[in-house]
């Protein structure tokens, strides 16, 4: 009698052990597609700034330039999604935390194009473009360097048994005028959504130019330059969620987009220090310092 | 660049091996010389900035260049990416010769 009570107690924590184990891959590995709800619609507001700076002066160049480049605001201010339009950035099948995934620039172009009917996956390759900038008080003419890395990727940050979170980084341009070869490239858009696993509805998207000195590459009759842009974005919330969000497995935001720069750039493989520490390290390991000195950044494609 | 010789294995490689590898735009070094009491990293962007500067004036194009510097900050090699470019050049050639200029430059660190 005692021994079969101790079976049983053998076989009831096994079972609990196994229900554990089973719950635990269920939050650490999962399908997305599965849990969203497909009769919600999402309102999605967009904002666009004028240029606010551009290094070689291009947007005045002309009235022509000007009529390009000076009045850009966004095609629908605000437009309703079905639910379903944002599978675009969910992975086609399960997937843990950390994981990098490509997405179809198909389906994600339509939320590009609330901006702009001219966006576009295929980014234009620019090796004739030339600027000339002042520096040191000497005029340097400069050549585009860099082919377009085109494409966006995904990565599953965050994941609770009621939330997952996405980022994402897109790299993509916009056609302004074919004719007059007038393209506006942002360096890159980046963003999260949010998913609320219990009702499958989404709790936050956003989509966003993020900040730099400059962080948009223009062109237009032949001539090109680096602009300052302080806000592009698309913005959706659900304010009847207010759910507080306490995440099971995560990595952080700086790991996440490292994961998303290193899918677009093999240089990104290259270790890199900020000046400080890498004069430290090579004097306590005896090693030369290589420099790359240019004129643009080399991670996004706004040179 | 980005896409050809830093995109290239055996020179990634190479550079995760034996440099300290540093990304620097050209208004930062401007600022850095101006802005740090740091006297390493002061003598760090006058070596670069004078031999960029020199290289300038003699009409190299200033888009991209690269420099190898000792731990002591003193200049080895200076490779303007242009002298790279040359007509009818094709990638394996363009990666060989900057595989050359990292490798000509570290036994020169001894």
């Amino acid at each position: 009698m005692k021994r079969n009570w101790l079976i049983s107690t053998v076989l009831a924590v096994l079972t609990f052990g196994l229900c554990i184990s089973l719950q635990s891959c269920a939050t650490n590995k999962i399908n997305l597609r599965k849990t969203l709800d497909t009769q919600e619609t999402v309102q999605v507001q967009a904002y666009w700034d004028p240029i606010a700076d551009a290094s070689l002066g291009l947007p005045d160049h002309s009235p022509k330039h000007a009529a390009l480049f000076k009045n850009l605001s966004p095609a629908h201010v605000s437009r309703e999604y079905d639910v379903d339009a944002f599978k675009a950035f969910f992975p086609k099948g399960s997937v843990p935390v950390g994981h990098v995934w490509e997405l179809d620039m198909n389906e994600v172009l339509p939320f590009l194009r609330q901006f702009h009917p001219g966006a576009t996956a295929e980014m234009h390759i620019n090796p004739g473009g030339e600027g000339a900038i002042e520096v040191f008080g000497r005029r340097i003419v400069l050549i585009k360097v860099g082919l377009e890395s085109e494409g966006a990727f995904a990565c599953l940050r965050a994941l609770s048994p009621t939330h997952a979170e996405i980022v994402f980084r897109i790299h993509a341009e916009f056609v302004l005028d074919e004719e007059a070869r007038a393209y506006f490239t942002p360096a890159q858009f980046t963003g999260r959504l949010i998913l609320n696993r219990n009702n499958g509805t989404i709790l936050d998207f956003w989509l966003y130019l993020p900040q730099r000195k400059t962080n948009v590459d223009i062109n237009a009759f032949g001539g090109a330059d680096m602009v300052y842009v302080p806000r592009m974005e698309l913005i959706a919330q659900n304010a009847h969620d207010q759910s507080d969000i306490v995440w099971e497995t995560v990595i952080t935001e700086n790991a996440a987009k490292d994961l998303l720069e290193t899918s677009f750039y093999k240089f990104s493989e290259i270790e890199r220090l900020p000046i400080e520490e890498a004069v430290a390290q090579a004097q306590a390991e005896n090693r030369p310092i290589h420099v790359v000195l240019t004129w643009g950044v080399f991670d996004d494609e706004s040179c | 660049m980005r896409t050809v010789v830093l995109s290239d294995s055996k020179i990634v490689k190479l550079l995760n091996k034996h440099y300290v590898n540093v990304f620097l735009l050209i208004r930062d070094l401007r600022e850095l010389q101006n802005g740090t009491k740091d006297k390493s990293i002061s003598k760090f962007a006058n070596t670069v900035s004078t031999t960029f500067d020199a290289a300038v004036a003699e009409g190299v194009d200033g888009s991209v260049n690269s420099f190898v510097l000792s731990p002591q900050l003193e200049l080895i090699g200076h490779l303007p990416y242009e002298d790279l470019m040359k007509p009818d050049e094709d990638i394996e050639a363009i990666n060989e010769a900057y595989l050359t200029f990292l490798k000509d430059a570290l036994p020169k660190n001894k």
